[in-house]
């Protein structure tokens, strides 16, 4: 049933760009509003602030828009715009040095909790905890870590989304993991 | 805890987390109106500059072949050019 719905919506899909180059407005509207809501739970980990994931989402739909002729079906419409979506987050994490905040709930109480206690917590302040932790990492580590780790991506995948090659991504990966142990480290220290 | 196994624990406990429900279809389509026209008359401008500018250069080398044939010195020229063979 589950896979007929993704077959549909792939038609669909299909069926909405070639409306749309044909010149039919219509159809585009029809394409953001069947996957506006996917783009801003993604949006949702390079941001934390509503303004910013509107304007994130917008931003992905008129860049999917502007390179509309470029989009060949092979994969899946979603995949596409998910890539877009991906370096659109990048850029805005890369223009806004968003200045580290101190986390809701502190970093010693997540290290000493059990798998059971992370559903005590609420899952806002959990996002704000990882969020904030990620901030103080460069783009390219946040990146990286996003989705190796928290989205649990192949690196195939991960070198797709990000536009980087495999080994790049392992090397970036390295890399990040122990400037995020420093970072850890010294959020213990001062907690 | 390693620190990998720490963001995932974050992450886990974060999956519960979404965001505002926005809608920002009425936005891209308003962007991609206003974006269509523009590439529309950039497309035009471009056009009626490369024209203009093709015109100008067929004045100006209609202009020197005809200041060449009316030039007094040219025709003095081309008198001992007939006489010096």
């Amino acid at each position: 049933m589950i896979a007929r719905n993704v077959d549909s919506q792939k038609i669909q899909d299909l069926q909405d760009i070639q409306a749309c180059l044909a010149g039919d407005g219509a159809a585009y509207e029809a394409i953001v509003r069947r996957h506006q809501s996917a783009i801003a739970r993604r949006m949702w980990r390079f941001t934390r602030d509503r303004s910013d994931l509107e304007e994130l989402v917008h931003e992905t739909f008129v860049q999917a828009y502007m390179g509309l002729r470029n989009f060949r079906g092979e994969a899946p419409f979603e995949h596409w715009l998910n890539r877009i979506a991906t370096r659109v987050g990048y850029s805005h994490w890369k223009v806004r040095s968003e200045r580290a905040s101190h986390p809701t709930v502190s970093l010693a109480d997540w290290d000493g909790a059990g798998p059971d206690d992370t559903q005590k917590v609420d899952s806002r302040d959990a996002a704000e905890a990882l969020h904030s932790l990620l901030a103080a990492l460069p783009p390219r580590d946040r990146l990286v870590l996003t989705l190796l780790y928290i989205e649990e991506r192949p690196v195939s995948e991960a070198a797709d989304l990000a536009g980087w090659t495999e080994t790049m991504v392992k090397v970036q990966a390295f890399r990040a993991r122990k400037k995020l142990k420093a970072v850890i480290e010294h959020r213990e220290k001062k907690s | 805890m390693n620190e990998i196994e720490f963001i995932r624990k974050l992450s886990a406990a974060a999956k519960a987390d979404s965001p505002p429900p926005i809608d920002v279809a009425a936005s891209v389509m308003r962007e991609i109106c206003l974006a269509r026209p523009q590439r529309e008359t950039l497309f035009w401008l471009l056009a009626g500059a490369s024209s203009i500018a093709a015109a100008a250069v067929v004045a100006v080398m209609a202009l020197v072949s005809w200041s060449g044939a009316t030039d007094p010195m040219n025709s003095i020229f081309s008198g001992f050019a007939m006489v010096m063979p």
